[in-house]
């Protein structure tokens, strides 16, 4: 009896296992997803988005790798993009696994659907698979084009588009926006930015920002306006800022900044914005026998700088106020300083907005000259 | 009672946490954020004071009877129909409550990690795993509770340093905001957040020294609650408060929030859930254990592993009972934290009033 027990026991090991494994090539990662508006939508068809999946060849990876491109894309009508992925089992040799999302692209008409876009981000908010830290962008025109540009000169595995969102560190042209960010931001303001991307020539480009309000899209912002936003989030380093001083160019390289919010609430609330630029001086066209080292020529230097600073931060302010989108993260900073007062006005901040007071004080200081005098 | 058995106060301070956190981390904050906020840890911190006054009358009964059990005691003082009907509440409690962790054991678990088996295999599995350890005697279960101890700091520790990147501590903002008429609602939500503490009632006969169980007890009372506010503070720094009322199980979801260079580490939610599952089988197993243990006491066997096989299919038809993940919060949550608030501060409160009665009248 204990012979036939162990003999069982030991069966167990050889007829358990791998039966039903799967091996690593045969799952299909999906790197980024481009969200269109399908137009050929008839009524009462759900399939109302053409969803397209971009993912890496395996076999391309590592050494001795295989033949053929090293990112495929597929691409269908669909309802939803989980429904899409499982439409694409008939085309596709193997599942999809989502664990590896980083992208996705959002047209620009999908995001002037408020309804669809809602749809999307619970969808995503609800898997459990998905990273929330996927990097969501707005596309200018249309999405699966920009996918299809990013692919032909990909050389990362994880897809070009996120490396060049992932990190930024360096450029103040776009602010980088993953789900969970997003999500939080239309919750406390209603109001987000995402990062626009668009084909310019056969490359896509990331640059500006896209405003939505409320799930829904506002408006575009060029890579100016969306610097001076980063300027006043504190988040701007190793820019250039470009400013004519005394009718000469100067060019002012950022290597630090910080930006402090204050909040005073009596009458009307005032909102105080300290900011303070670090940088050294790039360039700027000397006159004959001039020199940086000559008493106040730095300080009217820096003065300059101020100056148009903000001169641009008020443009902004007032842009935004126009299209009513709070966008310095006053809203947060009150429900968190002031819940009180954010409790009193929070339902209708849109319109408050105009009476809020906005004051900006830079503070910019050249700390070196490069080599030359 | 076989022989004389007796573990050591570290081990009931471990048996006290290992049985307290279980399923019930990963979905505290956002029940906690549900109804109080930002505020949801002063319910935490209300439950513990709570919960070290019961502790501290337990300490009292057994100074009054010393070297007796809670069940001898409890008989001694109301008799044998009273304390039985008390006892057989407090072992349906320990059912139900098994039955709970083993149900939401198996959602998460489904959800996360083994998305095409069937959760009746699941939880199957789970309690199959668990009878063996509840049928073992006290000292094995105290065993296991030192062995867990440091795989549940090691969760707790891996939590907190993946999370800290992406964490915004102004999240936290602002505090004592929220209505405090709403505390003794959170407060039945933290209080089911202790449950398992209980086991420590029936423990102390046990201890080979009984003069400092109390401390021990509270410490390992006060590390659960640590343990609780560092998930919630976790999570509310990192998800902001609209997002984390929105999660079901938001411990696990910090996994998804951080954004780790590399393919390797991507997959952190199967390392916090396989540390997870260690931590269940030792809040599952204890559960089952005093469920039985009673049950024994009650119906004078000389020993519990017969009932646990009796009520582990019991155990798994209350778990099946829900038809889904809501009716699971909701209906049988609420049962359970009413039925904790009778055999976790109700029974021991009028144990403790009959027998300081009954001494004081002894002694006039």
């Amino acid at each position: 009896m204990k012979k036939v027990l162990s003999l069982l026991l030991i069966l167990l090991f050889f007829l358990t296992g791998c039966w039903d494994n799967e091996e690593i090539e045969q799952r299909l990662f999906v790197t980024a997803i481009a969200i269109d508006i399908n137009e050929e939508v008839t009524e009462g068809d759900v399939d109302r988005l053409i969803v397209t999946f971009s993912y890496p060849n395996i076999n391309t990876i590592g050494k001795n790798t295989g033949e053929g491109p090293s990112n495929f894309i597929v691409s269908k009508p669909s309802s939803s993009i989980f429904q899409a992925g499982r439409e694409f089992m008939g085309e596709a040799p193997f599942p999809f696994y989502y664990k590896h999302l980083k992208i996705i692209i959002f047209s620009e008409d999908v995001l002037k659907n408020e309804e669809l876009v809602r749809h999307v981000l619970d969808e995503l908010n609800r898997d459990t698979k998905i990273n929330k830290r996927v990097r969501i962008l707005a596309a200018e025109g249309n999405a699966k084009e920009v996918l299809e540009k990013a692919i032909e000169n990909q050389y990362v595995t994880e897809g070009t588009i996120f490396a060049t969102v992932r990190d930024n560190k360096y450029s103040g042209r776009f602010i980088v926006k993953s789900l969970t960010d997003m999500i939080k931001d239309f919750d406390i303001a209603g109001v987000t930015l995402i990062p626009r991307i668009a084909v310019e020539g056969d490359k896509f480009v990331v640059s500006g920002s896209c405003i939505l309000k409320n799930y829904r899209f506002l408006d575009w912002l060029d890579a100016n306006d969306t610097r001076i936003i980063n300027l006043v989030d504190g988040n701007i380093a190793a820019e250039t800022i470009d400013v004519i001083h005394n009718g000469e160019f100067l060019s002012f390289a950022v290597t630090g900044t910080s930006s402090d919010m204050k909040i005073d609430i009596k009458n009307n609330i005032l909102v105080k914005f300290d900011i303070k630029l670090e940088g050294y001086l790039q360039g700027y066209s000397m006159r004959h026998g001039e020199s940086l080292y000559e008493v106040g020529v730095l300080s009217a230097m820096e003065k300059t700088i101020e100056e148009e600073l903000k001169k641009k931060l008020v443009n902004v302010n007032a842009y935004l106020i126009e299209k009513k989108a709070p966008l310095f993260g006053v809203g947060e900073h009150m429900s968190k300083f002031h819940p009180k007062v954010w409790a009193k006005v929070k339902d209708h901040w849109d319109e408050m907005m105009e009476d809020v007071k906005i004051e900006f004080n830079i503070d910019v200081k050249i700390r070196r000259t490069g080599l030359a005098r | 009672m076989k022989g004389r058995e007796t573990i050591s106060n570290q081990q009931i301070k471990n048996l006290l946490i290992t049985t307290a956190i279980g399923v019930g981390i990963l979905s505290l904050p956002s029940q906690l954020a549900l109804v109080l906020n930002n505020d949801g840890w002063l319910a935490l911190i209300v439950g513990v004071l709570l919960i070290i006054l019961i502790l501290f009358l337990i300490d009292r009964v057994y100074r009054l009877y010393p070297n007796n059990s809670f069940y001898k005691i409890g008989i001694e003082v109301y008799g044998k129909v009273v304390f039985n009907i008390l006892a057989i509440i407090s072992a349906v409690y320990f059912i139900m409550l098994a039955a709970y962790t083993s149900r939401v054991f198996g959602e998460v678990v489904k959800a996360y990690l083994l998305e095409i088996t069937p959760i009746e295999v699941i939880i199957l599995t789970m309690l199959l795993a668990t009878a063996y350890l509840s049928r073992a005697e006290l000292q094995v279960l105290a065993r296991t509770a030192n062995m867990v101890y440091p795989i549940l700091l090691g969760l707790i520790i891996f939590l907190v340093v993946i999370s800290i990147p992406a964490s915004d501590p102004t999240n936290m903002l602002p505090v004592f905001n929220s209505d405090l008429k709403r505390l003794p609602k959170g407060l039945l939500a933290g209080l089911v957040s202790y449950a398992g503490y209980e086991v420590v009632f029936m423990m102390y006969p046990y201890s080979d020294d009984k003069d400092n169980v109390f401390k021990y007890s509270i410490r390992g009372l006060l590390i659960v609650a640590g343990i609780y506010i560092i998930a919630f503070a976790m999570c509310l720094s990192l998800f902001g408060i609209d997002q984390l009322k929105r999660e079901l199980w938001p411990t696990v979801s910090l996994a998804n929030q951080v954004d780790l260079p590399g393919y390797f580490l991507e997959n952190l939610e199967g390392i916090i859930l396989a540390l997870w599952v260690v931590v269940v089988y030792s809040t599952l197993g204890p559960e089952i254990f005093y469920a039985s243990r009673i049950l024994a006491r009650v119906f004078d066997t000389k020993s519990h592993d017969f009932f646990v096989l009796l009520i582990i299919p019991i155990i798994y038809i209350i778990a099946m009972l829900p038809t889904n993940v809501i009716q699971v919060y909701e209906i049988m949550g609420n049962i359970i934290s009413y039925f904790s608030l009778v055999a976790g501060v109700f029974i021991p409160v009028f144990v403790f009033i009959g027998a300081w009665v009954k001494k004081r009248r002894s002694k006039a």
